[in-house]
């Protein structure tokens, strides 16, 4: 008797046991039957038994080989089970989101813009913060700090001398490079490096080849990709052809590959490498004390990091034991890595804000995110309501409810993937229009981005698909029906989950709503901020300004030779025609320059007030003339004279908000301030200085300041080696600047100078403001455009839901406007809810940016009544399609169907 | 067991080729085959036995619970469509290989 028919229901599966248990049966049922067949030959029973074993063979080993065939094949069918089961639910997903298209294309539209903004964003924190440059082994290149961030050549020497822990170590000192071609002269950031630097990081060019050790003329440079194909026009011939680098001849070796930038920090675009000149007899690098280049270093195969930070530590000790004069500090030296976060330790100032920044974007996206899921999962719940009758039926012909979740997570995941596709799209193309346009900047500083949607960032988008497809997904699948109600279903009637379900849908739209508000007020008040800052008047005029940067090294010039050639300076370039004033400062407000600050004290008291709080002023130093060139206004007194110098008595001008902090209602002139001990490098002081003049309050670090106090200091009694020459042109700039440069090189040949508009650094300095409200903008549309899909999504299915009632209400008399009214009081209502709560959040949120706002406060009444509008007109707009289709309501035809 | 390894490959095709004829339970298996080969083949029941559990993991063969000619609960096999493909490719392979063998036999 067979028994094979058509198999329907899967039988549960077996455990090892039962398998073992099958396997024992079988074999038993043969050996009985042949033990009965022997009996019917007339072999007695004890030995048919008997026989019937020994014919059959090794019972106990076969009973073991089949059990574990037995196993095996239950396993593989419970894993073929499986993936019938998953195909099949994708099968069915596919066919259910072809069907409803308008759903399927909005919840595409959804998650690629919000898996797309996110991924972008992870490629561009990749880009800037996580990616590790193009060397060979990056974790065993370290960056050494000779007990500051720059070490000097003499120092170089003798570290490199140590090759106990590095295998290999080099120098880099990158600086703007005047690049001469056919008569043009640009100018590129160029790295000068040690003859083995190369060699140390592990690369090697892409055409032609890098300078070795080995190589004894300086003369040589390799060139970035980048700049083989901007500056060089990709020149097939490029390889031996002759630049000139400063006036000097450099013949090119090498083209690096397109991934290599150097070892510089983020953005920054490296374009040629040249080795340094070691005869060279220039103080620069002979000068122990000046400390001007990047000292990077490999680590010795079996050495870790800590062991190469003591190894550098002692050595510094000894440096500085040799040279207490040159060398102070060099004790306290240590490394750092060169990758990622590390790369920042050096700079601070940089890292800061960049760190700021990328947090808050990252906060920003995550927001637009979940709001995107929020949408997506209202958007499902509401959906299942409308399929409680296909989930009843399916119940009844026996699913059981995981099948049902697994079902429904199933959707989840293939709507996720075609977004993750749609939303690495997006981002490609997002982040290589950022690409282009920081490239295109050509701002002071060439910069490059670099960021790319690569495998890293894939990953990452997949992952946050996953992560989103289980959060909006999970709300709807487990509010599956577990139990097929018959009541369920007649068509027309709601399951027992309706009531929970519905209230969960408006409050997930009602959180979107929020999060929506809290961005548009975000963006609102940068854009304002913005704006306000482009119309906010610095204080000083950077028009028609030329700036340029001088370093004089300390062997060449001590004070008084620093001071004449500050003195000639001034003297050729303002004799230059076209040239109206010109004059030296230390700090260039409104710049990436450095800043100042210092306590002082007042009327020859202490430093500290009566309260013991500390008098602490911002500070400049200049030279006489440098308010005229600024035109900053002077509002008392006088400006510095000749007569102003070392040895005559200190003197000082003050701005107003100091004059009015510290002198209220007197005048400041002839007062006195005690400055403090400003250290052996930067000038003797301690000393009392005379008030001698007050100017306008102009702006120091930032336009959103409010005004600080600030001192001005004379350049002849204040003597810093490091300072901005600022030129006020009238007529052709381009002139000028040539003949700048050519006064300052017959003055001092080794006067590297590179000269800018002053208004191109100080728009530099707003580039990130610029760019944080675009972007956060961008976002705030996004959102409220997600938000808008999801209102439409709520109020199209809730107007389905109710066309029974609706129909009735017609039938009975209701007009147009109670139609309208009572579809638009839900979505208003739920708008009105969001926007509450959205406010509630952004205000202590503004007032935790306000640092970053200028002239705007963050409780900012035009904002808010700006997004409460566009929230309104977003929420009509929405339930615009829906309620015409509420108005069209044939009341026949419903109750016709009843 | 150097036999055992040897047969391996044949009990798997003379099981094949026996469940051609329709489905049966082992012991039928195995007493059709010690009548038809006359106990030439040395067909140890306990490599019947693995051979058939072998094939139906690699669903060749289908096993399913059914009543003996005694009302026994006994396992019944039948061959699969995938099986039954097998038993062809396999037929014809040692076909090929016997013939193979003759040739080099008869060449004295």
């Amino acid at each position: 008797m067979h028994p094979f028919g058509r198999r329907f229901f899967r039988f549960p599966w077996r455990t090892g046991r039962e398998v073992l248990r099958d396997v024992d049966e079988e074999l038993r049922f043969h050996i009985d039957a042949r033990a009965r067949d022997l009996e019917g030959d007339g072999v007695p029973p004890i030995d048919a038994r008997a026989q019937a074993l020994r014919e059959f063979g090794d019972v106990a080993a076969t009973r073991v080989y089949c059990a574990g065939e037995g196993r095996r094949l239950e396993r593989g069918n419970r894993w073929r089970c499986l993936a019938e089961d998953v195909r099949r639910d994708t099968a069915l997903t596919f066919r259910m989101l072809a069907k409803q298209r308008g759903f399927t294309a909005v919840a595409l539209l959804t998650l690629t813009l919000a898996i797309g903004g996110h991924t972008a964003l992870f490629s561009l924190v990749n880009a800037l913060l996580l990616q590790a440059p193009a060397v060979a082994s990056p974790d065993r290149l370290v960056r050494v700090h000779m007990g500051e961030t720059l070490t000097s050549y003499p120092n170089y020497v003798d570290v490199a001398g140590h090759t106990e822990v590095f295998s290999g170590v080099a120098i880099e000192r990158r600086e703007p490079v005047a690049l001469q071609q056919d008569a043009r002269s640009l100018t590129v950031t160029g790295a000068t490096v040690s003859a083995g630097y190369f060699d140390v990081l592990g690369v090697r060019a892409a055409r032609g080849r890098v300078f070795t050790s080995a190589d004894r003329d300086p003369r040589l440079v390799v060139v970035s990709d980048r700049c083989w194909r901007t500056r060089l026009a990709e020149d097939p011939q490029a390889i031996g052809r002759v630049l000139a680098l400063d006036g000097i001849p450099h013949q090119v070796i090498g083209i690096m590959p397109p991934a290599f930038r150097g070892l510089g920090p983020p953005l920054l675009a490296i374009d040629l490498w040249r080795p340094v000149d070691e005869a060279s007899t220039a103080p620069e690098l002979r000068d122990r004390a000046a400390s001007r280049f990047e000292l990077v270093a490999r680590l010795a195969p079996t050495i870790t990091r800590d062991q190469a930070a003591a190894a550098v530590a002692v050595v510094g000790a000894q440096l500085e034991g040799a040279y207490p004069g040159d060398n102070r500090g060099l004790a306290q030296s240590s490394v750092f890595g060169v990758a990622g976060f590390d790369a920042f330790r050096g700079s601070a100032s940089l890292a800061v804000p960049l760190l700021a920044f990328v947090a808050v974007l990252g906060v920003i996206s995550t927001f637009v995110l979940a709001v995107g899921c929020l949408n997506l999962s209202s958007m499902l719940l509401a959906r299942m309501t409308a399929r409680r009758q296909e989930m009843a039926v399916r119940l009844a012909l026996g699913a059981g409810r995981s099948r049902l979740v697994r079902q429904l997570l199933t959707e989840s995941l293939v709507l996720a993937a075609a977004g993750a596709c749609g939303g690495a799209l997006l981002a490609s193309w997002a982040v290589s229009s950022l690409d282009a346009v920081v490239t295109g900047m050509d701002a002071a500083v060439p910069m490059q981005l670099d960021a790319a949607v690569d495998a890293r960032a894939l990953g990452y988008a997949l992952a946050v698909s996953m992560c989103a497809a289980l959060a909006f997904g999970i709300a709807p699948a487990l509010s599956a029906p577990s139990v097929a109600l018959g009541a369920s279903l007649r068509a027309g009637s709601d399951g027992p989950l309706r009531w929970t379900r519905r209230r969960l849908v408006r409050a997930l739209v009602v959180a979107q709503l929020a999060v929506c508000t809290i961005l548009l007020v975000c963006s609102g008040l940068f854009f304002r901020s913005l704006d306000r800052a482009r119309a906010v008047d610095p204080g000083f005029d950077p028009s028609s300004t030329l700036v340029a940067n001088l370093y004089l090294n300390e062997r060449q010039y001590d004070e008084p030779r620093g001071l004449a050639l500050y003195d000639r300076v001034l003297e050729r370039v303002r004799a230059i025609e076209g040239v109206s004033h010109a004059s030296f400062a230390f700090v260039v407000p409104l710049t990436l320059s450095g800043r100042e600050e210092f306590e002082i004290g007042i009327d020859r008291q202490a430093s500290a007030d009566s309260n013991g709080k500390a008098r602490r002023v911002l500070a400049n130093r200049i030279s006489p003339g440098y308010f005229e060139t600024v035109r900053v206004p002077l509002v008392a007194g006088r400006d510095f004279g000749k007569g102003d110098r070392a040895g005559a008595p200190e003197v000082a001008i003050i701005n107003e908000t100091m004059a009015r902090r510290f002198w209220p209602g007197s005048d400041a002139i002839g007062r006195t301030i005690r400055l403090p001990e400003l250290g052996p490098s930067r000038g003797a002081s301690g000393e009392v200085a005379q008030v001698v003049g007050v100017v306008r309050d102009s702006k120091y670090a930032t336009l959103g300041e409010s005004p600080s106090p600030v001192v001005y200091l004379p350049l002849a009694q204040q003597f810093v080696r490091d300072v901005t020459l600022h030129v006020r042109v009238r007529g052709d700039e381009a002139v000028v600047a040539a003949q700048v440069r050519a006064e300052l090189t017959r003055l001092d040949p080794l006067l590297t100078v590179e000269l800018a508009r002053l208004t191109d650094k100080v728009a530099f300095a707003l580039i990130p403001a610029r760019v944080a409200s675009a972007l956060t903008g961008g976002f705030g549309l996004l959102a409220a455009a997600l938000a808008a899909i999801g209102l439409y999504g709520v109020a199209a299915f809730s107007v389905a839901q109710r066309l029974r009632e609706l129909g009735i209400r017609r039938a009975l008399g209701a007009q147009n406007s109670d139609i309208v009214r009572l579809v638009a009081r839900q979505a208003f209502g739920m708008t009105a809810t969001g926007l509450a709560i959205g406010l509630a959040i952004a205000t202590p949120a503004g007032y935790a940016v306000q640092s970053l706002l200028v002239g705007v406060a963050p409780f900012d009444p035009l904002t808010i009544t700006s997004v409460a509008v566009m929230m309104v007109l977003v929420t009509a707009l929405a339930t615009a399609v829906p309620t015409r289709r509420a108005l069209r309501i044939d009341p026949m035809q419903t109750l016709r169907a009843e | 067991m150097a036999e055992l390894s040897l047969l391996q490959g044949t009990a798997d095709l003379l099981v094949l080729k026996v469940l051609s004829r329709g489905p049966l339970h082992g012991y039928a298996i195995s007493r059709w085959v010690h009548e038809r080969t006359s106990g030439v083949l040395g067909f140890d029941d306990a490599a019947l036995y693995q051979a058939l559990h072998r094939l139906e993991r690699r669903h060749w063969v289908e096993g399913e619970w059914g009543t003996s000619d005694n009302n026994r609960r006994a396992r019944f096999y039948r061959l699969t469509a995938a099986g039954r493909k097998q038993l062809r490719a396999e037929a014809d392979t040692w076909r090929r290989y016997a013939a193979a063998v003759f040739d080099v036999l008869d060449q004295a």
